[in-house]
């Protein structure tokens, strides 16, 4: 969970507190809230401020939710003598990413899993421009299979590859 | 013997939490394990300032024996069927030896790799030999 999410959630958490604070407090007499309820009829800019916040804390938490429905839970799994080992496919795609990036010639590359099992990658490749796309193609094909068979363990069955993009001009070599 | 003490002096029991925390810390001190990854909850409680020794770890503990699951981020660059012998080996061994439980299975989850930082900034940036003096 990022440090955001967390802050948001907080906060969150402390707006409903005060709410029910609030709310507990009317019932017992307390006129608090009734009168800022008053007085945003006429000063509206109070109204919509809160409103505004709490729109967006509620959208950010849909959102959170998404994506953690989203989130992939497929894994390669593989036994051993004394438990499982489950490797997710963040991990594989991180992994995949890194070793991609690491070729010369690779500007970016975008990776997608399709299959677990056998392990199917595709690919989506930008290029630095002057390189040979099919052997540029077939070293990533081959380091990534040999990489994820070394540090993985997973045999790959295929690794598909897709050149999007050529890069129209190399990064600037000082910043 | 040691089960006829434990009849004739009382129970023996060790809570989760216990197993949790020597789990965790057998697995983080094992070799190409960046860390434990922990849930929300975890998350929150870090937040707040408690640090728990026991993140990432779930353990079921019975009478005699123990279950673990160990969720772990990896170091990038290390063979993750190597490293997850080592936790499972060194997981087993420090619970069997501080608790006496039978550890009969310790699955390991990889959750994500860790890359060290680009360690470029060491090398002091050298001025380009100027072209005229």
């Amino acid at each position: 969970m990022a440090a955001l999410d967390r802050l948001i959630v907080l906060v969150v958490v402390i707006a409903l507190l005060g709410l029910g604070i609030l709310v507990a407090m009317t019932t017992l007499g307390n006129k608090v809230l009734l009168n800022w309820l008053i007085r945003v009829q006429t000063v509206r800019l109070d109204g919509f401020l809160l409103v505004l916040i709490l729109f967006l804390l509620a959208f950010y938490l849909v959102l959170m939710l998404f994506n953690e429905l989203k989130t992939d839970k497929r894994a390669i799994v593989s036994q051993t003598p004394l438990g499982s080992v489950r490797i997710s496919i963040q991990t594989i795609s991180e992994l995949v990413y890194q070793a991609v990036r690491a070729i010369e010639g690779i500007k970016d590359v975008k990776v997608n899993i399709g299959e677990v099992e056998p392990l199917q990658l595709d690919l989506r490749l930008q290029l630095f421009p002057d390189y040979q796309v099919p052997q540029l193609a077939e070293t990533v094909q081959s380091s990534v299979r040999d990489y994820l068979q070394q540090t993985v363990g997973a045999e790959v069955a295929a690794v598909n590859v897709m050149v999007t993009g050529v890069l129209s001009q190399q990064d600037p070599k000082v910043s | 013997m040691a089960e006829e003490q434990r009849a004739s002096l009382g129970e023996l029991k060790i809570a989760n939490e216990v197993v949790g925390i020597i789990a965790g810390l057998a697995a983080t001190e094992v070799e190409g394990v960046a860390g434990m990854s922990g849930g929300i909850a975890g998350g929150i409680a870090e937040m707040l300032g408690r640090k728990n020794l026991s993140k990432g770890v779930k353990v079921e503990v019975g009478e005699h024996e123990a279950a673990v699951d160990l969720f772990i981020i990896v170091n990038y660059g290390i063979s993750i069927p190597e490293v997850a012998r080592n936790i499972q080996n060194n997981v087993k061994q420090a619970i069997e030896g501080m608790t006496g439980l039978d550890v009969v299975e310790v699955n390991i989850h990889v959750l994500g790799v860790h890359f060290p930082q680009p360690v470029q900034e060491e090398q002091p940036p050298e001025a380009p030999p100027a072209r005229v003096k």
